[in-house]
Order: structure tokens, then C-alpha cells, then sequence
């Protein structure tokens, strides 16, 4: 008999909850920001190009299986004002300001300060277990 | 002004991506290489580059 392995859909639904219930605000980066005031921030150190207000609710939808686990979905942010010139690198997620919970490459883009940006739909999935 | 849209990646997490090969294929591959460029009776060259690869 192969590896048995196994998790059960309420652990996957409550592992990708955390993102659709707590996550209100993207942030886009110049670099991995290694803490929430950096990736939201506009103090020395920070990395935030753009970020969305706090005021935009839940950013995640609920969560689904998939073929290979469970997966949520990001909504689409638009009109996402560039505050600081730089090339976006990175999306972070963080709930309010208080943690940051995610980040996600972006492909490099040059933004320049009063830019719009359009932040697309993205998964975040976890796949089933397999042995190490 | 302009409206700039990013490319996001989907992310999967626990998951391994599997080297495209594995590192004896490597290291086969330049042995194979060395050889090639090591002269057929050049013995005291061979076993002085094969003992420091290995």
C-alpha cells in the first residue's frame, strides 16, 4: 500500500478562512516587506509603492475544493493609487494594519507616483498532503 | 497618470516544485563533458579531476 495521507475539507476551509475573514488591505511592494508597517507604511524602510484603503472590506472570497486541495480567490482591487515611484515586485495581504498575513510576486512593473493600478484576481491554494 | 495592471502569481502553499533533474544526472552529465575534452591516455589527469568531483 502507497503513503496514506490525508486532511480533512474543514481543515483547509479554516486554514483559508483566515485570509477571506481577517485580510482588508493590499499592498504593493518594492521588495518582500518583513513587517506590517513596512509593507503599509511610508516611514523609512517601507517598501509600499501603492495600497488600498482599510476601509474596503474583505479582499478574499470563500474558499473551494479543488482537484488538489482547496483553493480562495482575491477580489480584483482597481484604482489603486501609487503613492511612491518605484517597480512593483510583490502583493502583500495584511488584515487592517495591525499583521501581515501573505505576499505574492508580481511581475516587475514600472509605477510612477499618481499611476492607477489594478490589482487582477489571484488563488492562493493549498494542495493536498503528501509524504516529505 | 496612468492605469497600470500587475501580474499577479497564484500561489500554492506546502507544495515542492521536483528539480528538472536530479544531481547525479548533473554530475553525470559533466563527467561526461570532462571526458570529452581529457585526453583518451591522459590517466594522471582523469583521476586527479574525477577525485575532486567526487
Amino acid at each position: 500500500m502507497g503513503t496514506i495521507m490525508w486532511a480533512s475539507s474543514d481543515f483547509f476551509q479554516r486554514s483559508l478562512n483566515y485570509l477571506t475573514s481577517k485580510a482588508t488591505i493590499m499592498s504593493v511592494c518594492s521588495t518582500k516587506p518583513a513587517t506590517v508597517a513596512s509593507a503599509l507604511g511610508t516611514s523609512a524602510g517601507a517598501v509600499r509603492l501603492a495600497r488600498s484603503s482599510s476601509g474596503t472590506g474583505a479582499v478574499f472570497g470563500a474558499p473551494g475544493s479543488t482537484t488538489n486541495g482547496w483553493t480562495v480567490a482575491s477580489s480584483q482591487l482597481t484604482g489603486v493609487t501609487v503613492s511612491t515611484s518605484g517597480t512593483a515586485k510583490c502583493v502583500a495581504v495584511c488584515a487592517g494594519t495591525s499583521v501581515l498575513m501573505y505576499i505574492t510576486s508580481c511581475a516587475d512593473k514600472a509605477l510612477t507616483t499618481a499611476d492607477t493600478v489594478t490589482i487582477p484576481s489571484f488563488n492562493v491554494r493549498i494542495a493536498n498532503p503528501t509524504s516529505s | 497618470m496612468a492605469e497600470i495592471i500587475l501580474d499577479v502569481k497564484d500561489g500554492v502553499l506546502g507544495h515542492r516544485k521536483k528539480p528538472e533533474k536530479n544531481p547525479e544526472e548533473i554530475l553525470k552529465e559533466i563527467i561526461e563533458l570532462l571526458e570529452g575534452e581529457l585526453d583518451g591516455n591522459d590517466n594522471v589527469g582523469k583521476q586527479r579531476l574525477f577525485s575532486k568531483i567526487a
